[in-house]
């Protein structure tokens, strides 16, 4: 055995996930035990009713735990919601010693400033993603040691969240006795999961489509180019058509799965579908098409929402392998086709990769979140140690 | 530029509405009544009427179902186009929470619309008497009225009854229709008229596409000595506008002034000053006046309060009930005076945000996403299809 297990949590707004997982020598991470219940007191990404969300945390780490026969004491954490927010800071230095080029410690100096960011108070650097070095207006070098040059600029993406609204999260974990020692993501996760090396270079979009959030990640020339969240999700597609048809969240939720779908069809068969009477709901029949029709506006909005936001990042004619979709959204029938449409480039449902064991794990886009957060996981596996910054502010959380 | 007027009143309560203000239409206007029901279209004094929807409903009107409704207007819509020519403006009346008013509008309303008029709708909601059911389907039909209609007054029957004597159900009835005729009569005056402030086609045109086309009605009427100051007070403390909330809120208005030869410049600054006081800096009015006879000593005010579709206003929900004697018996979903908002009495679009509706709102360039796409794009969706 080559590392201890890394547990990893999603608490997501429809389903709340735990993953155990083992690095194998060869580099893929066998899953040995999984917890996943559907969610309650999460909102949109955010937790709103914290005994609820407990419950649901401390039911699915028990079932991991048995099904692993691993005691849980820390936990990687999976988060997302509209709040976090990422943008690009460059870092620029003086070469003062041009003669052997470009140093190694000139390259760690662009980094830390590049890293060095002010927010305001009420917010917290979740991730800095190294991008690009640029040397006196030449951009897009990747590796600029030994390179001469005066002036050197590197990029780096800052991934940052409202502190108040992570640490609601983590306090659900802390009170389970059980340790966050870093938080990752979602998005990011889910695009470790399911990016091939070669996707990553030729540029490709995860969208990761959860219950109260769509989290997305673009990658160009195989860095992270734009990431981000949208408050929007599969929730409001229920919701719009429990709005649109006057029925009951638990029958929109139903009429989603069974029938929605992303794209209008034509002449959909059978026409209509009927609600059966039930408790004080009169029951209905519905015309396919309407419901189609409500589903169709809120995916295209959603998409195009994203798209607008990678336009103005100026991703969007960097990517060539196309889009990639995880997420229980990703299951909505037409939803590819409509991305298709949308984004004017190809577009797959994304399997986690580079993993193996419990076949559910492995199988849906709905577990490359987590599966990618304990991916993420072993490769920061030499910070686990605590000495990153993150990790010394939830360890910080909880001592006074 | 004389304007071409129809005025329309749909269904029962419509019809009586059009009925009580058609004495105070000018003659430029074209009076129709519409109904399924031939007895209570017999019995309608308006000069023009069509029965809609004969070979559905026999003539026995709808029964209060609104499906009924909307394909007995849906039947005649010829006739039905017929009677707008090329009219710049129509204004419908109706009585939301039965059959065919509530039924019918939005199919009426866009047939106005796809010949080219302006349109404005005039809509109640019940009493609170009236049952429980009927408010729901009320509030479900003024989603569907909304997206047909330029513009939307809304007026919620309950806010008539402290105007009203309260005693016999006929009276209550007669007396709120008087007003409702009233306050149409009124609207119409000022733009089919001339007074010596006038207020024209533009200025209702500006004000309705102002915000976005929603707003409340005021009336008020006051004789004798003072009558400009009293006329002015019960408009601001009066229930049509909130105690005068709705004008502090909005984004436009529009005051009519009507009052006999002796109306004075005097009483029109008296009752302008009263309102400036009220309404917020940058509120957009327009104002107009006119004389009309049988008006000696006498003013009547109506007030149209703009009013924002789609405001979020999360920390409303605190406000205190201002008329606990009615909340209990009949409690009705659109009866939310506390509300910021009490014109879009959608129990869904209230703020149409359904189950995100006590969480922040996702509002991405400006847009409060949580609330349905088609409902902010405005597509109509079918909400059960008839099986019958």
């Amino acid at each position: 055995m080559a590392a201890d297990p890394i547990v990893g949590i999603e608490i997501g707004t429809s389903k709340v996930l735990a993953m155990v997982g083992e690095l194998r020598e060869d580099g893929i991470v066998t899953v040995t035990g999984l917890g996943e219940r559907s969610a309650s007191g999460i909102q949109k990404g955010q937790v709103t009713d914290a005994s609820n969300a407990l419950q649901c945390v401390r039911a699915v780490l028990e079932m991991a735990e048995a099904r692993s026969n691993v005691s849980i004491r820390e936990v990687l954490l999976a988060v997302s919601g509209a709040h976090i927010k990422g943008f690009v800071n460059r870092g620029t230095i003086s070469v003062y010693d041009t003669d052997d080029g470009i140093s190694d410690e000139d390259v760690e100096e662009a980094k830390e400033v590049a890293r060095n960011v002010s927010l305001p108070e009420d917010r917290l650097v979740l991730h800095s993603i190294s991008q690009h070095f640029s040397i006196d207006g030449q951009h897009r070098v990747m590796r600029p040691e030994g390179m001469a040059g005066g002036q050197l600029s590197h990029d780096m993406l800052i991934l940052h969240g409202v502190r108040n609204r992570l640490n609601d999260a983590i306090m659900v974990v802390d009170k389970l006795q059980v340790d966050v020692h870093d938080m990752a993501c979602s998005g990011l996760c889910s695009a470790l999961a399911v990016l091939t090396p070669e996707q990553k270079r030729s540029g490709a979009i995860v969208l990761d489509i959860g219950g109260g959030t769509t989290d997305y990640v673009a990658y160009a020339e195989g860095v992270v180019a734009a990431a981000g969240a949208l408050g929007v999700g599969g929730d409001h597609i229920t919701n719009d058509i429990g709005i649109a048809f006057s029925v009951p969240t638990t029958q929109a939720e139903g009429l989603k799965l069974a029938d929605g779908s992303a794209v209008v069809e034509k002449s959909p068969d059978p026409a209509t579908v009927s609600l059966a009477a039930e408790g004080g709901f009169p029951g209905r029949t519905i015309n396919i098409k309407s419901l189609h029709t409500v589903v169709h506006l809120r995916c295209e909005e959603i998409l195009k929402k994203v798209k607008d936001r990678l336009k103005e990042e100026d991703v969007l004619h960097h990517v060539g392998a196309g889009i990639v979709l995880t997420g229980g959204g990703a299951h909505l029938k037409g939803m590819t086709d409509l991305a298709e449409k949308v984004f004017g480039l190809p577009c797959t449902i994304g399997k986690p990769l580079n993993v193996s064991g419990l076949a559910t794990a492995t199988a849906g886009p709905e577990y490359a979140t987590v599966t990618g957060l304990v991916q993420y996981g072993f490769r920061s596996g030499k910070a686990a140690g605590g000495s990153t910054p993150l990790g010394k502010w939830l360890r910080g959380l909880f001592k006074s | 530029m004389s304007v071409n007027i129809t005025v329309l009143g749909l269904g029962g309560a419509g019809s009586a509405i059009v009925a009580a203000g058609e004495a105070g239409l000018p003659d430029c206007a074209n009076v129709a009544a519409l109904d399924t029901d031939a007895n209570s279209l017999e019995a309608c004094s308006v000069a023009v009427k069509l029965q809609v929807g004969v070979s559905r409903t026999r003539g026995l009107g709808c029964g209060g179902e609104s499906g009924v409704g909307r394909l007995a207007a849906e039947d005649d819509l010829d006739p039905i186009r017929e009677l707008f020519g090329d009219k710049q403006l129509v204004l419908l009346a109706c009585g939301l929470g039965g059959g065919t008013g509530t039924g019918g509008a939005p199919a009426v309303l866009r047939a106005a619309r796809e010949s080219g008029a302006l349109t404005v709708a005039m809509v109640t909601l019940p009493f609170g008497f009236e049952g429980e059911q009927r408010a729901e389907v009320a509030n479900q039909a003024l989603r569907g009225i909304r997206e047909a209609v330029d513009a939307l007054i809304v007026v919620p029957n309950e806010r008539l009854l402290a105007s009203i004597d309260e005693g016999k159900l006929a009276a209550v009835f007669e007396q709120a229709n008087a007003i409702l005729g009233a306050g149409l009569s009124t609207i119409v005056n000022l733009i089919a008229r001339p007074g010596y402030i006038n207020l024209d086609f533009a200025d209702l045109q500006a004000m309705l596409t102002q915000g976005d086309g929603t707003c409340a009605l005021g009336y008020s009427e006051a004789e004798g000595k003072g009558y400009a100051g009293k006329a002015v007070e019960a408009l601001l403390s009066g229930p049509m506008l909130e105690e005068g909330r709705l004008i502090e809120n909005a984004e436009a208005l529009l005051i009519g002034i009507v009052g006999g030869e002796d109306l004075a410049i005097s009483d029109v600054g008296e009752i302008m000053s009263a309102l400036g006081k009220k309404h917020k800096a940058g509120c957009r009015l327009s104002m107009g006046t006119y004389i009309a006879s049988g008006m000696k000593r006498k003013v009547m005010l109506i007030a149209l309060a703009a009013e924002t579709w789609s405001m979020p206003q999360p920390e409303e929900k605190v406000a205190t009930p201002k008329r606990p004697t009615r909340r209990r018996g009949g409690r009705r979903k659109n009866e939310i005076p506390e509300d910021r908002q009490p014109l879009l009495g959608l129990e869904l679009g209230l703020d149409g945000r359904g189950r995100f509706k006590n969480m922040d709102p996702t509002v991405v360039d400006g847009e409060d996403l949580d609330i349905p796409t088609f409902v902010r794009l405005g597509v109509n969706i079918e909400k059960q299809t008839k099986s019958r």
